[in-house]
């Protein structure tokens, strides 16, 4: 049987407090706040957080790594994506070295992509060796109008689900669709922003029936009634909706229903079922029965089953971290330079495709050179080496991503949405340096001796390209 | 170290433009201005001239392309050999040993070495904008010149505990020295205070921590060392001239301490052979140092040998530095007063310490002065060049 073997997630480390959108917009403000992704992270970067993260607690849980000949998979599930021609996947799949011949995929243009994602990899595993894992990233930086509902209420975040069928920490054991052309939110081509639907009407002829007939038709085709459920999970674009369903279908909407966690990061898009489906496993016992149910363009349920090996759950952090991890944003201004609707966004930088491609292992994969004569770790890598002068005798080095802080500074001149930037020079564990930019930092936190990780994240549009390297940040946080 | 260059080659005659906001000149005009004066204090004409080397970071500001021909039709010295020389900030010396070189081969006997930039031409963040778009697509982006040189003040502190004090002493006494000197771009006194309280350029370097962006032009006409006594008795002496160029990859060598910077090391170890300077300290009388911020004087006194690694700030705190102490350094006021005309620097210095070692420096001339030094550093540490200059015997 399929399941899931393990789970990521990623919340950016800005927060927008409702209440500061309201004071500047003049509207009614919706309680809480909502995650707000770094002017310099979108949904591909946050998948590549959460999918690096997710690949960590799988080693954590199960004690082997994640590698070629059991990553057999990657879909990238977005109605966000950076490209709209061009798959994000495959330079997740670059970054995390997934083999070539790997199912990589995405799966655009539906709030439900998430659901059909797991449909997608259960049938592929199902064709596969039974050590093989597919890896399911859902990562959502919806723009939306500003002065509209969305505004508040959309939150930015990724998730990630590995599936396999050993190991897992929950089975899949039944799965239902109902399909319908029903266009609550959606985007056309040239649009900027995201459009919805008038809420009276889509909520009572599309979200309410669709979601009530997928649950109750997954509930009919597993034999179960909604009282065996421990756990129902959906995608609602308002808590008040889902409780409104869950109270249609039976349940009790205080011990059943899951949190959506609208009032801490918002609604999250694809990511958002699974985030709350990961906050619900960190309390999971064995046996526990959970209902998740995807909207879009109709509706997609599984019903999982929760294993024993749920108590070898290993996770380096668990979604409270990323709940503690918070950097406010006092100031819509900073938010609408963040989504790109005001300010210099960015320069004309300088790119070319050729030398990305050539330096694909370096920028994406983070590997370095290490002479075989002297041992000197170069970062760029060279051919020659600049301490013995050997020439093409390197081997690959890969960099870790945590190092610590040699030196620093808060340039004021360098041109950043979220000024100052700050620049380190990052002695990294295992040998090398990192030179380059910081970023989620309050710049008078930075010291000498700080400890930081690298994070994926975008330079700059040069060329016309998405430009993404990493960039150091303090540590998360967790074990 | 190659080929001794002791005493062969002189200065004969020196030009400088007032450097500043120069709006009212052009490219060519600033090339004009130090041309004509350096000719006139050599008592010669350009058509005596053989050969130039033109130094310029952005020759193509003057409507050409890279190579020697803005300045010939600057000066109308069409059909002689002209060479461009860019090498960043070290390019104004690198400039001048060019010259030194074609000299010393003996291929020609008169010949000029200019440096000229003009910066204002290109909005006010013209020299970050520099470092904003070049360089690699992603390794390194978000450099900018102040945040490299503001990461070797971070380190600075951290290793030899002193603080933005110190540094701002260097900004009081190069405004001081820029004071008394009519052709530097600022010319006004500063106090600490005034250093503390300037607006941030790259944490901890502020607005007065920083060189300026200047326009600017300087000349030095350059002879054998025999035909120069026939112009003129204080002629100066080219006694050693050093350049050493490493990569602007220094910065991501787990080695690299950002504390001194090998280039100028080098470039001294070079230029003090040919000089058969055995104690920098004691035996140089005054320095012209690549000073582009604060932390990079002290730095430079360390890697020029003025003081023992570590010990750099020690010169400033104790008023070795000023004008009237034991080695007046930057008496022109320096990068940080004079201004930084980026390809016009080194000769600039050049200028000064000429001028110095004829007893022509004003209101700022050092007692005594027979013995002087001239540093650029270019890029990241990336390159420097010195040159040593000495009065006749």
């Amino acid at each position: 049987m399929i399941g899931i073997s393990a789970v990521g997630v990623y919340l950016p480390a800005y927060r927008l407090s409702r209440e500061i959108i309201t004071q500047a917009t003049g509207g009614i403000s919706m309680r809480g706040e909502r995650t707000v992704a770094n002017y310099d992270e979108d949904a591909l970067t946050m998948g590549v957080e959460a999918s690096l993260e997710c690949i960590d607690n799988y080693f954590r849980s199960w004690g082997v790594p994640l590698g070629k000949h059991t990553l057999r998979g990657l879909i990238f599930t977005s109605t966000s994506s950076p490209y709209r021609e061009k798959h994000a996947s495959s330079v997740i799949s670059s970054v995390l070295e997934a083999d070539s011949s790997a199912l990589v995929t995405d799966l655009n243009g539906s709030l439900r992509g998430a659901l059909t994602a797991i449909s997608i990899a259960s049938n592929y595993l199902k064709e596969s060796n039974r050590e093989a894992k597919v890896l399911v990233v859902a990562a959502d930086k919806r723009q939306a109008e500003p002065e509209s509902n969305e505004e508040q209420s959309f939150g930015d975040g990724a998730a990630t689900l590995i599936l396999g069928q050993e190991d897992v920490l929950a089975n899949i054991e039944a799965h239902f669709t109902v399909n319908a052309n029903f266009p609550h939110f959606w985007r056309r081509e040239n649009d900027t922003y995201v459009h919805a639907g008038d809420a009276r009407f889509v909520e009572n002829y599309g979200y309410f029936p669709l979601m009530e007939e997928v649950i109750r038709g997954l509930l009919k085709k597993a034999g179960c009634s909604a009282a065996e459920i421990d756990k129902l999970i959906v995608y609602t674009p308002y808590p008040r909706l889902a409780q409104q369903l869950a109270r249609r279908l039976g349940f009790d909407t205080k011990t059943q229903l899951a949190d959506s966690l609208f009032t801490e990061i918002g609604d999250t898009g694809t990511a958002q079922v699974f985030l709350s489906l990961i906050s619900v496993l960190d309390k999971a016992r064995p046996g526990n029965k959970l209902v998740v149910a995807g909207y879009g363009d109709g509706a997609e349920a599984i019903l999982l089953e929760v294993t024993e090996n749920i108590q070898k759950m290993e996770r380096c952090r668990g979604l409270e971290v990323y709940l503690k991890r918070r950097r406010p944003l006092t100031n819509y201004g900073r938010f609408l330079h963040f989504r790109d609707v005001i300010g210099e966004s960015s320069y004309d930088a300088f790119s070319s495709l050729a030398l990305l491609w050539r330096e694909e292992k370096q920028n994406l994969r983070l590997y370095g050179t290490k002479c075989k004569g002297c041992g000197a770790i170069h970062f760029p890598r060279r051919r020659v080496c600049d301490k013995c002068g050997t020439k093409d005798e390197m081997e690959n080095f890969k960099l870790t991503r945590k190092g610590r802080i040699y030196t620093y500074t808060n340039d004021y001149i360098y041109l950043n949405p979220d000024p100052p930037e700050t620049l380190v020079v990052v002695d990294l564990e295992n040998g090398g340096r990192f030179f380059g930019q910081g970023t989620d930092v309050n710049p008078g936190d930075v010291r000498i001796g700080m400890e930081v990780e690298l994070c994926f994240r975008k330079l700059h549009d040069g060329q016309g390209l998405p430009n993404y390297f990493w960039k150091a940040r303090p540590g998360i946080g967790g074990k | 170290m190659g080929g001794l260059l002791r005493e062969q080659v002189a200065i004969i005659g020196v030009g400088c433009t007032r450097f500043g906001e120069n709006f009212n000149h052009s490219w060519s005009d600033l090339a004009i201005e130090a041309s004509f004066e350096a000719c006139a204090d050599a008592g010669l004409e350009l058509e005596d001239i053989e050969a130039a080397w033109v130094g310029s970071f952005r020759p193509w500001i003057a409507g050409e392309r890279n190579t020697g021909s803005p300045l010939a039709e600057a000066l109308g010295f069409s059909y002689k050999p002209i060479t461009l020389v860019s090498n960043i900030c070290a390019t104004g010396l690198d400039t001048l040993r060019n010259a030194c070189l074609a000299v010393a081969s003996g291929m020609y006997e008169i010949v000029l070495a200019i440096g000229v930039e003009k910066m204002r031409d290109a909005g006010t963040r013209s020299l970050s904008l520099t470092n904003r778009t070049d360089f690699h697509p992603l390794i390194g982006k978000g450099r900018t010149a102040p945040s490299f040189f503001a990461s070797c003040a971070h380190r600075y502190f951290h290793e030899y505990g002193i603080g933005r004090e110190t540094l701002a002493k260097v900004s009081v006494k190069n405004h001081h020295n820029g004071s008394l000197n009519p052709r530097a771009h600022i010319q006004r006194e500063i106090t600490i205070e005034d250093v503390l309280k300037s607006p941030w350029v790259a944490e901890p370097l502020s607005v007065l921590d920083s060189t300026t962006s200047s326009d600017g032009a300087a000349v030095a006409i350059v002879t054998g060392a025999d035909l120069a006594k026939r112009f003129r008795s204080d002629y100066v002496l080219i006694k050693g001239i050093g350049l050493s160029v490493g990569t602007e990859r220094n910065i991501f060598d787990p080695e690299f301490s950002f504390l001194s910077f090998k280039p100028t090391q080098m470039a001294a170890q070079m230029a003090y052979q040919q000089a058969g300077i055995k104690s920098p300290r004691q035996e140089i009388d005054i320095a012209e140092v690549h000073d582009c911020f604060t932390i990079t004087e002290i730095i430079n006194y360390e890697d020029l040998g003025f003081a023992n690694k570590g010990e750099g700030w020690r010169l400033i705190e104790e008023d070795v530095t000023t004008l009237d102490g034991k080695l007046p350094v930057n008496t022109d006021g320096g990068l940080k007063a004079f201004g930084h005309p980026i390809g016009a620097s080194g000769l600039r210095m050049v200028y000064e310490v000429v001028k110095q070692l004829q007893g022509k420096a004003g209101s700022r001339q050092v007692r005594n002065a027979r013995l002087g030094v001239a540093h650029t550093l270019g890029g990241p540490a990336a390159m420097a060049a010195v040159v040593v200059l000495g009065s006749p015997d």
